[in-house]
């Protein structure tokens, strides 16, 4: 039950990721998922496995990176085809993935690593049920970060500023606003919380390209809650985490993505607006 | 008319092409490749309906493809069905799926078709892979048999690239007359304008449908084909890459287009075969191309040789008399 909150806190953060860009610009980011891949290889494979950083300063240089990158992919893959057609930018998102799935292939092999993380297997004996800390340390950051992105949001200029362009882009031009950076910075948020999902997840899955597919259940997180709202989204990844984690454990564990996928897709059919969400026909939905 | 003229002939052009070329190169290797691409062009086709013509982000043709394999090998190789009854069992069955993963997921949009068809591929080949009993689980099916016309079994893979390529340029020009049609239009007008769509009383959500039946009408000849020719199916070869590839084929020979499709699938299978000493590695310079192709050219390579043979045209005095008379 705790891993399936903690493996839901990671499907809610990777949902965040989802609908801040989603609110920014009426897109869902294909990509979302190699982002927190990326994050998985640089923090467990080169901060933790190589140079042994400690963990304040390997999450500083995780966020530096996430950000630059989530900024160089907004350049590259986005901002030539705002204008198009939707497909196109699908098509170059969907481009953009397999992209870093190679890229990961170049900078590390194909073989699956692991990575100890801060507390390894250790865990924690609550009567008679053992937790591991990991999954804790996740809930716990997963709390941590929502705290810290209320106050970035409410109180700081940039937040401030990334709202009113999620809001309404015209009028916020109007205002002297640079959009396009305030899309960037907004692409830059979206990875740098792909990049922490990642670094979360690092020591429970094995890291690998195929890593990837985790962004379709942060996707999922985003159906079963909604697209438009936070607690939406942190909501639907609990109940995914959830749902799957006990659909393994009491139906079969072969199954595990073929139920949780299955749950998204009733989700789908029967309530495609989500749990929180209103329905409404100019976001496309 | 004569942009329709220039298209079907390079159509007809690309198909001859491929006919001749075993007339000239015996290598067993390029008879391989050659079936290979016969494949992936019907398979291009499927995808060029739902994402060319209709605009509909889906990428889940790989698990059409996985389902019409299977349903061929079992009715084939286990049941003893024979070629001819089991091709169109696998079509049936797969045009029967797409209409049930369709019809919830078609009333969405963008991104979500495009997240959702992936999570059907994972969905898809976790039965396939634990399903042991009926699937094979990750042995795959041996033992396919190839198919027989007649009395006649097509055992060597050159009469077997004569079947496929029949058959691609069957569906090939299957593709253009859908394309001319009230149907083709109905596809391209619900890419261009959803909204307009609906206001001239036409049920977008039941023309996306059609593109997306037709897309698992083909999937189901690429799959029953697949089966007999490659003789052995495991669930590795329905992977996520395989899939990338018909969409780098689609956008990179031009989108929307019957030609770029045909054009795209041989020049990438081609390029995939020179790639292969990058190894898992080659869809790199697939990816990036994808990425130039939609920056510098959207309508595809295609269009290169559509400009360079209308340019020519204009050389031939003849037909440049012709169309002056009819105006």
């Amino acid at each position: 039950m705790v891993s399936g909150l903690a493996l839901g806190c990671v499907y809610g953060l990777i949902a965040l990721g989802y609908s801040f860009l989603f609110n920014a610009v009426g897109l869902i980011n294909i990509a979302q998922g190699s982002f927190v891949m990326l994050g998985a290889y640089v923090y467990g494979v080169w901060f933790t496995n190589q140079f042994h950083w400690p963990f304040i300063p390997a999450l500083a240089a995780l966020i530096v990176i996430m950000g630059l990158f989530g900024m160089a992919c907004e350049r590259f893959f986005y901002r030539p085809f705002k204008r198009a057609h939707l497909r196109t930018v699908l098509v170059s998102l969907v481009a953009l993935g397999i992209l870093l799935g190679n890229l990961a292939l170049i900078i590390w092999d194909p073989y699956p690593k692991g990575t100890k993380g801060l507390f390894g297997q250790t865990t924690l004996r609550v009567g008679g049920m053992a937790i591991f800390y990991q999954s804790l340390f996740i809930i716990a950051s997963t709390v941590l970060l929502l705290i810290v992105q209320h106050w970035l949001f409410k109180k700081t200029t940039i937040g401030k500023v990334m709202r009113a362009v999620a809001l309404d882009k015209d009028t916020a031009a109007l205002m002297g606003i640079e959009t396009d950076l305030a899309i960037s910075l907004t692409f830059a948020y979206s990875s740098i919380l792909g990049g922490i999902a990642g670094m979360l997840v690092a020591p429970i899955f094995s890291i690998e390209p195929f890593l990837q597919v985790i962004g379709f259940k942060g996707f999922g997180a985003c159906i079963i809650g909604s697209f438009s709202s936070i607690t939406g989204a942190m909501a639907g990844g609990l109940m995914l985490g959830v749902v799957e984690t006990l659909g393994s454990a009491y139906i079969s564990s072969l199954y595990k993505d073929a139920i949780a996928y299955a749950f998204i897709i009733a989700f789908l059919i029967f309530k495609p607006e989500g749990l929180f969400g209103t329905r409404s026909e100019e976001s496309g939905l | 008319m004569n942009t329709h003229r220039i298209r079907n002939g390079i159509v007809v052009a690309l198909f001859a092409f491929l006919a001749l070329v075993p007339t000239y190169v015996e290598a067993p290797y390029v008879i391989f490749v050659l079936n290979v691409t016969c494949i992936n062009i019907i398979l291009v086709l499927a995808l060029n309906f739902i994402l060319g013509y209709a605009g509909q982000v889906f990428l889940g043709t790989i698990a059409f493809f996985a389902v019409a394999s299977y349903t061929h090998a079992l009715l084939f190789a286990k049941l003893g069905w024979g070629f001819w009854p089991s091709l169109p069992m696998s079509i049936v069955v797969t045009s029967v799926l797409s209409l049930l993963i369709g019809i919830p997921t078609l009333r969405v949009r963008g991104a979500y078709l495009a997240l959702m068809s992936m999570g059907f591929i994972i969905v898809v080949g976790d039965v396939i892979k634990n399903w042991m009993s009926f699937t094979g689980g990750v042995w795959g099916v041996p033992n396919i048999p190839r198919p027989d016309i007649g009395t006649f079994t097509l055992t060597s893979n050159l009469h077997m690239f004569y079947l496929c390529l029949a058959l691609a340029l069957a569906l090939a020009w299957l593709s253009l007359l859908i394309e001319d049609s009230r149907y083709g239009r109905a596809f391209k007008a619900v890419r261009d304008d959803q909204l307009a769509v609906e206001m001239v009383g036409v049920s977008s959500t039941y023309v996306k449908v059609l593109a997306f039946v037709l897309c698992g009408v083909y999937t189901g000849v690429a799959g029953s084909l697949f089966a007999s020719f490659n003789v052995y199916i495991s669930p590795e070869i329905y992977s996520f890459n395989y899939n990338s590839i018909f969409l780098c084929m689609l956008v990179v020979g031009g989108l929307s287009s019957v030609p770029g499709s045909v054009l795209g699938a041989i020049l990438l299978t081609a390029a995939i075969e020179v790639l292969r000493p990058l190894k898992e590695k080659y869809l790199t310079p697939l990816a990036l191309l994808i990425i130039i192709i939609l920056l510098f050219e959207p309508a595809g390579l295609v269009i290169f040789i559509e400009r360079a043979v209308a340019a020519l045209r204009k050389f031939i005095p003849g037909k440049r008399l012709k169309e002056a008379r009819r105006g």
